[in-house]
């Protein structure tokens, strides 16, 4: 087991560079001349050569991909133009956000969509499976951004239940930094008003993000347990007079749930891309916010970071749920 | 004497896409406390779908149960609560099914499974601890070599012949009192086929259980069983005791399957297969269900129902070449 991870972590540093070789390629391919841009719109041409020659931007494309490189392995991501901070500190304040929000979406997703998949396929076609399937089908077609403003309208101007957007209120005080991630923060000091209303602010964008992500879940668990309840090891189960609540929530559900981690792996991926929508809707201080405003204004320094960090989570979730395959599959464990 | 299972004029149906598929009808079968009745007939033929839908194993719908009784030891038990059918199972009856790869859970351990069945079937009244020395005392029982190491392992690393043995042991563990062993051999190759019916058959003898044994395979009901249930197309044409069946059939159904055995003497001779297909059961013919393939069938035969005709003590026939044959038994 310890063999798989180390080498399966060995693959994604190479993983890694290759998805930095087609963002770097991207970067540079794309129209706008970086020096130009980071001399200012009043400099000499004089003044541009001698940005392109310090920056090494005069150089071939592929000895400037091994400088970045050569960089990125000491912790420099570069400089961000409209923060005008190391790109690396802007991603240890706005990343922790992005990931509280994720961890939390996901887990919703997932807590909910399981047990509402398996709902729905042990009253296949009645009502409780309707409703259920009605939620799943505004999930995957409803886009998140529209849902998202939905939510605030409703949720938050109309009823005032929720916060409209940002972290934390501007006159509550910061957690100390320990992870970043506040509502961790709030909770290892136990501040417990701060913790709420972190958490709080959480809920509707987690809300947005999640629902594509908990309808697919709903639709791919419901029929896995569908096809699950009709095997021989159910009726043997059933033939030996063990009571339906473990027949379903054991033996059907440790089966069903294999095929459904693979998506739970793949949406987690979409969800991180979504980071971006959301994050905008709700102007909440994540990366994906980060990566929206370093796009507009050309600064792509930030955007490759933040495609590695996010390429680098989308990696390690799908190494932990092929291990989650591991964990839970005796015939895979038996093979690695 | 009260029959240990008393299954009277039971018919069942399958509402599909398609229509009602009659799979089961009005099918009448006695069994006596200490009897072993072997089912034979071709794939299809309802054999499965009786003995489950006698004690709530068929889903319904899309299954219907339209008429009929089923009784144990004298008790009716199809408008039983699907708890008191659950709590039968296992306790009273058990099952061992045909293919020991798909009949075990894959993803728990061979332990695991035993401690659950030992539980449900005994409701709860055993701790893990008791239930784990039963279900080892079982293995044991069932010559599973290495039983304590056996019960941690998971089903993949166990071979066909050794799982159908955790099979054998989880079904028996309650000791019930009728066992229905559904084309136990199978799935198995013809050596292990061997070990697995003498161990039902040594199992059967000590515990004094009553079997009945589903198969397509008219040597291992020879072997194994005092009386042959053959089914055809949803009925049993013919019910008698083993020695009855192999040497006076009358059926012409059952005489087509006996001739269909290969001779172990006379293999150049080829076997003699029974014509025609079997009839659509959605809409099944109002006479007899096997005219059309009969070789001695006459137009009496396609007007009505055919009832079932004692022919001989303890030996009854649904034929109409017998109708004038009937004694009283």
């Amino acid at each position: 087991m310890g063999q798989l991870i180390l080498r399966r972590l060995v693959f994604m540093v190479f993983m890694l560079i290759g998805l930095m070789a087609i963002v770097f390629a991207i970067s540079n391919i794309a129209p706008g001349d970086p020096a130009r841009l980071a001399a200012g719109p009043d400099a000499t041409n004089e003044m541009v050569e001698q940005i392109r020659v310090e920056r090494g931007l005069d150089k071939p494309l592929v000895s400037r991909f091994v400088v970045y490189l050569t960089n990125l392995a000491t912790g420099d991501f570069g400089t961000s133009l409209h923060t005008k901070r190391a790109v690396f500190d802007d991603l240890a304040r706005y990343f922790p956000a992005t990931l509280e929000l994720v961890v939390l979406s996901i887990s919703f997703a997932v807590l909910l969509g399981v047990p509402l998949g398996m709902l729905g396929a042990v009253f296949q076609n009645k009502v409780p499976d309707q409703t259920i399937r009605f939620i799943a089908v505004s999930g995957v077609a409803l886009p998140m951004f529209w849902l998202g403003l939905m939510l605030q309208w409703y949720l938050s101007l109309e009823w005032d239940l929720f916060p409209l957007g940002g972290r934390l209120g501007i006159m509550t005080p910061r957690p100390e930094n320990i992870t970043g991630m506040y509502t961790v923060d709030a909770l290892i000091q136990g501040d417990f008003r701060a913790f709420r209303e972190a958490f709080w602010h959480l809920v509707l964008p987690s809300l947005a993000l999640s629902l594509p992500a908990l309808a697919s879940i709903i639709r791919v668990n419901r029929a896995e347990m569908l096809e699950t309840l009709n095997k021989d090891y159910i009726l043997n189960a059933q033939a030996q007079g063990i009571g339906p609540f473990r027949v379903v929530s054991a033996y059907a559900l440790k089966n069903a749930i294999l095929p459904t981690l693979a998506i739970i792996g793949l949406r987690f991926g979409w969800m991180l891309g979504g980071t971006v929508l959301v994050e905008s809707v709700f102007d909440f201080p994540g990366v994906g916010l980060y990566a929206t405003k370093a796009a507009v204004n050309s600064d792509f320094d930030p955007i490759v970071a933040v495609t590695l960090v996010l390429g680098a989570s989308f990696m390690l979730v799908n190494l932990i749920i092929d291990l989650a395959y591991a964990l839970l599959d005796p015939r895979v464990r038996s093979q690695i | 004497m009260t029959p240990l299972l008393s299954i009277q004029d039971l018919a069942l149906e399958f509402n599909t896409f398609d229509g009602s598929y009659k799979a089961i009808d009005h099918v009448n079968l006695d069994l006596m406390p200490g009897e072993t009745i072997g089912l034979v007939g071709e794939t299809g033929c309802g054999k499965s779908v009786l003995t489950r839908a006698a004690f709530g194993l068929v889903p319904t719908p899309p299954a219907n149960i339209t008429s009929g009784s089923v009784k144990f030891e004298g008790r009716e038990i199809l408008n039983l609560s699907p708890a008191e059918q659950r709590a039968m199972r296992g306790r009273d009856v058990a099952m061992i099914f045909q293919d020991p790869m798909t009949f075990i859970n894959p993803v728990f351990k061979v332990g695991t499974q035993l401690v659950d069945a030992v539980r449900a079937q005994r409701r709860g009244q055993v701790s893990k601890t008791e239930a784990r020395d039963i279900a080892l005392a079982m293995l044991d029982k069932v010559h599973l070599p290495n039983p304590v190491r056996q019960f941690e392992s998971y089903p993949h690393q166990l071979s066909g012949g050794m799982r159908q043995r955790v099979l054998i042991a989880m079904a028996l563990m309650a000791e019930p009192k009728l066992l229905i062993a559904d084309e136990p051999t199978t799935a198995l190759d013809v050596t292990i086929q061997a070990q697995i019916l003498d161990l039902i058959a040594e199992l059967v003898e000590d515990m004094g259980i009553s079997l009945i044994m589903i198969s397509h395979d008219l040597g291992v009901v020879a072997q194994n069983c005092g009386r042959v249930a053959v089914m055809y197309s949803g009925q049993i044409v013919e019910d008698a005791p083993v020695k009855q069946i192999f040497d006076a059939p009358c059926h012409p159904y059952t005489k087509g399957l006996l001739g269909a055995v290969p001779h172990p003497l006379h293999a150049s001779e080829g076997l003699k297969e029974i014509p025609g297909t079997l009839p659509n059961l959605y809409r099944p013919p109002t006479g007899c269900r096997f005219a059309d393939r009969c070789t001695h069938a006459t137009a009496a035969c396609s007007v009505k129902r055919v009832e079932q005709i004692t022919v001989a003590d303890d030996h009854r026939v649904t034929c109409t070449l017998f109708a004038d044959q009937h004694v009283d038994a």
